[in-house]
């Protein structure tokens, strides 16, 4: 599986890149793979506020409707608009094209609940065993 | 859920907005207790279920919907629309360890739990198989259609070259929610009058297989053998307490039987 180096990563999948105040979020190639065929986004109201780890919003996938957790608290300041006709960039390109929304994050502090890139890789070789 | 004391709530008929409102009760249950569930049900009156995410306006025709009164209801699970009449649905809630799944992909889960339908059917002789099985290997699989039983999947449940019923999962962290059905006997026109389009009729149901109509209650006990030989586990039958019929309240006036829900865009 490909881990990025730079994101930060929840135990639930998801990843977080950050840059100031602003943070892009998406779901990690691990969590696409387990997922299979994306068929649909949720994307989530321009505005909505979110606390860390409780529901951002949701992704479907062939025949099975999942939670996306919000790796930081914020508020949603954009989403990936492309994913309306074309979910499948979530599993062609999980960390770039495929991103979900922009937050406006309010505690950069929170990342010391997510991990790096070389914690998640281990996280991910604990799951696989 | 191997080897796992499983709560069976027993087979009843209720109408779709109760039984929606109870499977997303079970979620709750499942995440206070860690106990898997078992729960088959029928559906009276008859109803439309459609998937999490489905454009219910774009998909059913509401307007016939409404003039022969059948409810549609939304569920938590992804897929299509399922015109409930005539058969015996089922929802497990249970986590990924339970399971034995964790390093699966949704689709592997799938097989891993549907295992006991399979086993279900052959108790009336029947060899069913996954969808996969029948297609040359590299079939193109994953065209989600607006009715469920026209959708064509790798690990759909097939007969004799037809789909039998539909399964569909809603996932929340670890935790498995998936539903399930089990036709009975055919709904004919149902599905083309309601549903707006891609009815290519290649399904089946039980009583067209067998040559016989399956009551409920018999279809019921099938199952219940299928699945705890299937899982290893035992149930516990284990009705709604009047707690929990409350918290299913709840949820009916607030959001199963409210059309915020069920016809959201």
């Amino acid at each position: 599986m490909n881990v990025k180096d730079g994101y930060f990563y929840s135990k639930e999948h998801e990843w977080v890149k950050i840059d100031g105040n602003k943070a892009k979020v998406g779901i990690s190639d691990y969590a696409q793979h387990k997922l299979g065929d994306i068929t649909y986004v949720d994307l989530p109201p321009v505005g909505k506020a979110v606390k860390q780890l409780e529901i951002l919003t949701g992704i479907e996938s062939v025949k099975a409707a999942s939670d996306i957790y919000s790796p930081m608290t914020g508020k949603v300041i954009a989403v990936n608009k492309a994913l309306e006709n074309a979910p499948e960039l979530v599993n062609a390109s999980p960390f770039e094209d495929g991103w979900i929304a922009q937050l406006e994050i309010s505690n950069p502090a929170e990342t010391a609940n997510l991990m790096n890139a070389a914690a998640y890789k281990t996280f991910l070789s604990g799951l696989e065993e | 859920m191997y080897s796992k004391t499983t709560r069976y709530i027993p087979f009843s008929s209720y109408s779709p907005y109760e039984n929606m409102a109870i499977d997303e009760y079970l979620l709750s249950y499942y995440e206070r207790t860690s106990q898997p569930v078992l729960r088959i049900y029928g559906w009276s009156p008859v109803g439309i279920s459609v998937g999490k995410n489905q454009e219910a306006l774009k998909d059913l025709d509401l307007n016939r919907c409404k003039k022969d009164a059948v409810p549609v209801v939304r569920r938590q699970t992804g897929g299509g629309a399922i015109y409930h009449n005539n058969e015996i649905t089922y929802s497990i809630v249970c986590s990924e360890k339970d399971l034995s799944c964790k390093d699966l992909t949704v689709k592997e889960s799938f097989e891993k739990l549907n295992q006991f339908i399979i086993k279900m059917y052959a108790k009336y002789s029947l060899t069913a198989a996954y969808a996969r099985d029948f297609q040359p290997s590299g079939s193109k699989f994953g065209n989600p259609a607006a009715f469920c039983f026209a959708s064509n999947e790798e690990y759909d449940i097939v007969i004799k070259g037809k789909k039998i019923g539909g399964n569909a999962q809603s996932r929340k962290k670890d935790i498995i929610f998936q539903h399930g059905s089990v036709p009975l006997q055919p709904n004919p026109g149902a599905m083309d009058y309601f549903i707006k389009k891609e009815d290519n009729g290649n399904y089946t149901d039980l009583a067209a297989l067998i040559g016989r109509v399956v009551d409920p209650v018999e279809a019921c006990a099938n199952m219940i053998a299928s699945f705890t030989e299937t899982f290893f586990c035992s149930l516990e039958e284990m009705p709604l307490k009047l707690d929990e019929k409350r918290e299913v309240v709840a949820l009916l006036t607030s959001k199963y039987a409210v059309n915020n829900w069920n016809l959201k865009q």
